[in-house]
């Protein structure tokens, strides 16, 4: 066990590593530092501070060292646009952004399993056929999509509910829902292929030809059974969370992570996006190790295969 | 995971009981701004854009005030309660007794000349704006004791009043900016106007509170803030939802989505600002003065007009504002035509082979900026221009402006005089000229221009003016597009005038300049 | 039947077009559509902020929406299939690193990487079609891989092997056909989420640039509007969610007739 975590662990960190060379990479190839933090007009001590910081006279893989060195001390240097450390702006925007994400993935999986157990327990019926095609649709349906349809109505219409910012628990309702929406659409699907395979298995057969009660199959054989594998589709599912959760920040005006990611390309603020793109990464990257630690700790046959 | 949910149930449960308690607790009188774009700082000396007019004005005092609504210009007493010429190039000004700033400090003559003083170092690139504005005749601030300064001047200057009542030479803390430092002074500055900074996330929210010990009239808000929301749907949106109290920046085309919600009201006028686009002098697409004129001759001003702004904006025929008065506005002059033939013969007499003229444009900062580019590069493209179009972001614009061949920019009238838009945008000190996007190369075009902005014979600067004009048509180094007609949309109960003494888009929430009739 | 409409529409966008989709027309923006009080015939969907017909806009923007997508999915499959093939049938070291590769791209957001891209090297169409390719090859990578060991323990294999064949001419002759029908199920089910990243980013306004109609960046505009003329916004919108609706049904259609195992 303790192999497979130190081996899992291995992958992650080198994964983040290739991350981080991707991302020199491509601050690199944008043009140099010093042209970049100081568009306007840089003071020769300012220059002459960014070339040591940055070892500019010295080779790329110098270069990269001390860049990785910095970002290990902390130093994800200073937004060109706010003029300070990036990681104080993004401390403060963590905790709305985690809020809305662990509330759509809540949302997610409250309906998503049931809605996927209805379509495969009562297949054919009209109930399932409901069931596939709201996920069906929330798969097909983009986010900005969703999230412009339920303004205009929720809105600006009804007055029901509030459009922009997270200033009381009512505005996390329609970003949270824009966002759970497509999640639904995957657990659902996913839920329904799963468990019909699980009920044609033979020990659920064995089950019910033993006379075992039908509520009592589902429970303890095939949602058991069907849940596990679940957790690594959730897993994955993370990464598709964050595309959304970006766009669904913007047009919300979420005072999180999301709005300043995207803000920072278009104004050109490569600390900030940097340092968003080492975060995100690193999070999407633990959870995934961590999912697939638990998943081997749960089916020892994992652990064998890898 | 269960952490951050175990949180979150934690902040909804105070969040809920915060609002309940909050409806029991009525009396906050708070107003909700909602603003088409917001700053990165709050540094009074280094934000001149349009989005900081929102908001300056409610931290800083200056220490000559004006009357926000009197043509020509009326002066009040602001934190110095009087002010003389002691010499031509010397005011000598007498500050307000017992000024308490935010962070408790009492004004005096120490931190007029901290905060007027450091726009005059050509060191920091952060106050290049401010200076080419405003202050490059500015020469120094003299401590006579602890509440009286004098104010030198390179040049005897007919317009030194204006000049110390624009925002830019509001007072800061002295003490306070060194001790923080200019960058953390810029995100929680220090005036000792009616509200202090109580929350602040840059290009995003300002809350402000009532500062206490506010040396003048209570003001009528306990709290204020702005929240930035970019897209004009999303404003209304926000303030027929009731998630605001007041929008800036409504185009006359979306008027309806306001007008047919009860008890919200437009307040709007034509504004007294350009929009403009500077054509760059050094990038060699834009260089020749042929194609310049080509590109401004193409443009159908009056189309933009009707389609835009529903008429109701204006198509200007010359760099002026009627709001200048007499004798200063000169409605003869008329520059701005619209000529698809001659253009494209300019074209042909210029030998334009097809070479790419790239638009940069701001989506939403210059309101419908977006949809003026998508139109003139269509009639652009009509006289045979290859027109491309980029997006950018203003006020971050951290761009390299050898690049740009079309830049977007606004001239706003920042006082009721030609130079209060043509020295404050076109002087050589400024931006534009630094970055050679303009380069004004008429030899008769320094010292027409030293008597336009400094003679004292108000005939001679008229004369001067004229010829400033004349010579800059001829040099075509921007295009003046139109003169927009925006709305401020808000609650039926807010009265509010728009301030036409002051620069364009500023926001007036002092005593007696908004009441707020209770629901 | 709907997949046929919308290939024809965005070949011969050019001839099917009423308008030019970027002719301005400022004095008649905003025009509702034709069923509704105020709207005329001559733009049957109405027109946009700039007076543009936004039926033209919406076929040109299918156009280029989709155009976007089928380049982005096509260098995405090369790339993906291509280092599949390398990493099953070399094995080894070559393959740890590939894999390596795979994981580092399943671990990382594709809009993060694509923003990366666009921030360093602007927003070319071409630049863009490249991110876009990047962000899906991963599956293409590891389903060939897996095809790709299923085959290399078949016995023709071995025979062909032992006669001598180069690992090239194995994977061209031998792997490549085996793997047509999975590839095309995934090329299906990868398209229309290759599309929505396109439309996302265009609707963030950092994909496609004004004045090209792009269906996300139409929508993205329209947004501005969306009280006062929702036409504009919607418009596209319906046509996004027809095409990944249809797509997508495809798809599933293609996946059960095709008997291939793919997970989604």
């Amino acid at each position: 066990m303790l192999r497979f975590i130190a081996w899992r662990l291995g992958r992650a960190a080198l994964t983040v590593l290739l991350v981080l060379v991707g991302c020199f990479v491509a601050i690199r190839s944008a043009g140099s530092p010093v042209d970049i933090l100081y568009p306007e007009d840089a003071t020769p001590e300012q220059t002459a501070l960014l070339e040591k910081q940055w070892g500019l006279d010295r080779s790329l893989p110098e270069q990269f060292g001390l860049y990785v060195a910095n970002l290990a001390r902390g130093d994800f240097g200073v937004s060109i646009i706010e003029r300070r450390p990036v990681t104080h702006i993004y401390a403060e925007k963590l905790q709305p952004t985690l809020q809305l994400a662990g509330l759509a993935l809540l949302i997610g999986v409250c309906v998503g399993i049931p809605l996927g157990a209805i379509a495969a327990l009562r297949r054919g019926r009209a109930a399932a056929r409901a069931a596939m095609a709201l996920a069906f649709t929330g798969y097909a349906v983009p986010h900005f999509i969703i999230a412009i349809v339920l303004i205009l109505i929720f809105s600006y219409h009804l007055n029901w509910l509030p459009s922009t910012g997270a200033a009381s628990a009512w505005h996390y309702v329609l970003p949270a829902v824009t966002l759970a929406l497509p999640l639904i659409a995957a657990i659902a699907r996913y839920m329904r292929s799963t468990m019909l395979d699980v009920m044609n298995q033979d020990y659920v057969r064995t089950a019910r030809a033993k006379g075992v009660a039908e509520p009592r199959v589902v429970t303890l054989h095939v949602m058991r059974n069907a849940l596990l594998p679940l957790i690594t589709v959730l897993g994955l599912e993370v990464a598709g969370l964050i595309n959304g959760s970006l766009i669904v920040e913007t047009v919300f005006s979420w005072p999180g992570l999301g709005k300043v990611l995207t803000g920072s390309v278009s104004r050109r603020d490569f600390p900030v996006l940097q340092f968003g793109v080492i975060a995100y990464a690193i999070a999407v990257v633990s959870i995934n190790c961590l999912v697939d630690v638990l998943y081997a700790v749960a089916d020892p046959r994992v652990r064998v295969e890898s | 995971m269960s952490d951050v949910f175990f949180k979150w149930m934690r902040n909804t449960m105070l969040i809920v009981c915060a609002m309940v308690a909050s409806s029991a607790h009525a009396q906050v009188r708070e107003l909700r701004v909602g603003v088409a774009s917001h700053v990165r700082s709050l540094d009074v000396q280094e934000i001149t854009s349009n989005s900081g007019a929102s908001f300056l004005y409610q931290i800083f005092d200056t220490l000559i005030e004006r009357d926000n609504h009197a043509a020509p210009l009326k002066f009040q007493p602001g934190l110095a309660t009087s002010w003389k010429m002691v010499s031509p190039t010397t005011m000598e000004l007498k500050l307000r007794e017992g000024v308490i700033m935010h962070d408790g400090t009492t004004l005096d003559a120490e931190d007029v000349k901290f905060s007027l003083e450091r726009v005059l170092d050509t060191k920091d690139p952060r106050y290049t704006s401010a200076r080419g504005r405003f202050f490059y005749n500015l020469k120094s601030v003299e401590v006579v004791d602890r509440l009286t300064v004098r104010v030198h001047t390179h040049r005897p200057d007919p317009l030194l009043e204006t000049i110390l009542s624009a925002r830019n030479a509001g007072i800061t803390s002295k003490e306070h900016v060194e001790k923080v430092g200019k960058d953390k002074a810029g995100l929680m500055p220090v005036g000792s106007g009616p509200y202090r900074v109580d929350a602040f996330k840059p290009t995003e929210l300002l809350n402000l509170t009532r500062h206490e010990r506010f040396w003048g009239e209570r003001p009528p808000f306990d709290r204020i803030t702005f929240t930035r929301i970019p897209e004009v749907a999303a404003r209304i949106t926000a303030l027929v939802n009731r998630e605001v109290d007041f929008i800036t920046n409504v185009p006359p085309d979306q008027e309806g989505a306001i007008r047919r919600v009860k008890g919200l009201k437009l307040v709007g006028a034509p504004l007294p600002v350009f929009h403009i686009w500077v054509l760059n002098m050094s990038h060699p697409a834009t260089a020749n003065p042929d194609v310049r004129k080509a590109l401004n001759l193409a443009i159908d001003r009056e189309a933009l007009v009707k389609g835009l702004w529903a008429g109701r904006g204006y198509a200007p025929k010359a760099h002026q504002f009627k709001e200048y008065g007499e004798p200063m506005f000169m409605p003869d002059l008329a520059f701005y035509r619209y000529d698809p033939k001659q253009a494209r013969e300019l074209l042909k007499k210029a030998g334009y082979k097809g070479e790419q003229i790239t638009i940069t444009f701001f989506p939403e900062y210059y309101l419908y900026g977006n949809h003026a580019a998508v139109a003139v590069a269509d009639m652009w493209k009509k006289v045979g221009i290859n027109v491309k179009l980029q997006m950018s972001e203003p006020a971050f614009s951290n761009a390299d402006h050898t690049k740009v061949m079309v830049q977007p920019w606004s001239n706003p009238l920042y006082y009721p005089d030609p130079m209060g838009v043509f020295d404050t945008h076109w002087s050589a000190n400024s931006w534009v000229v630094k970055k050679g996007l303009w380069k004004p190369d008429h030899p008769e075009w320094a010292p027409t221009y030293e008597k336009a902005r400094f003679s004292t014979n108000i005939k001679e600067r008229r004369e001067a003016y004229r010829k400033l004009l004349t010579m800059a048509d001829a040099m075509s180094g921007w295009i003046v597009l139109y003169q927009p007609y925006e709305s401020y949309a808000m609650n039926e109960n807010i009265d509010w005038r728009i301030p036409s003494a002051q620069r364009p888009y500023k926001l007036t929430f002092r005593a007696g300049q908004v009441s707020f009739a209770s629901r | 039947m709907l997949a046929v409409l919308m290939a024809v529409v965005a070949v011969f966008a050019p001839w099917l077009t009423p308008h030019d989709p970027d002719a301005t027309q400022m004095l008649a923006r905003l025009k509702p559509p034709a069923f509704m009080e105020g709207g005329e015939l001559n733009h049957v969907f109405g027109t946009d902020q700039a007076g543009r017909d936004l039926l033209s806009r919406c076929i040109y923007g299918v156009r280029v929406s989709v155009g976007i997508a089928l380049f982005g999915l096509v260098i995405g499959c090369l790339i993906g299939t291509t280092l599949g093939v390398i990493s099953g049938l070399f094995g080894g070291i070559v393959d740890r690193a590939i894999m390596m590769l795979v994981d580092v791209f399943i671990s990382v957001p594709n809009l993060l990487i694509v923003l990366v891209g666009v921030a360093a090297f602007g927003t070319d169409i071409i630049v863009l079609v490249f991110l876009i390719g990047l962000a899906r090859w991963e599956t293409y990578a590891r389903m060939v891989r897996g095809q790709v060991l299923q085959v290399r323990e078949m016995p023709y294999i071995e025979a062909s092997r032992a006669l001598g064949a180069s690992r090239a001419w194995i994977a061209i002759r031998h792997v490549l056909p085996n793997i047509a029908s999975p590839l095309i199920v995934l090329l299906t089910l990868n398209f229309p989420s290759i599309l929505l990243l396109e439309s996302s980013l265009s609707f963030l306004g950092i994909g496609v640039q004004p004045p090209t109609a792009s269906l996300g960046s139409m929508v993205g505009d329209g947004r501005d509007h969306l009280i006062a003329a929702w036409w504009v916004a919607v418009a596209p919108a319906l046509v996004i969610v027809a095409i990944t609706f249809v797509v997508q049904m495809l798809g599933d259609w293609l996946r059960d007739v095709m008997d291939v195992r793919i997970d989604d």
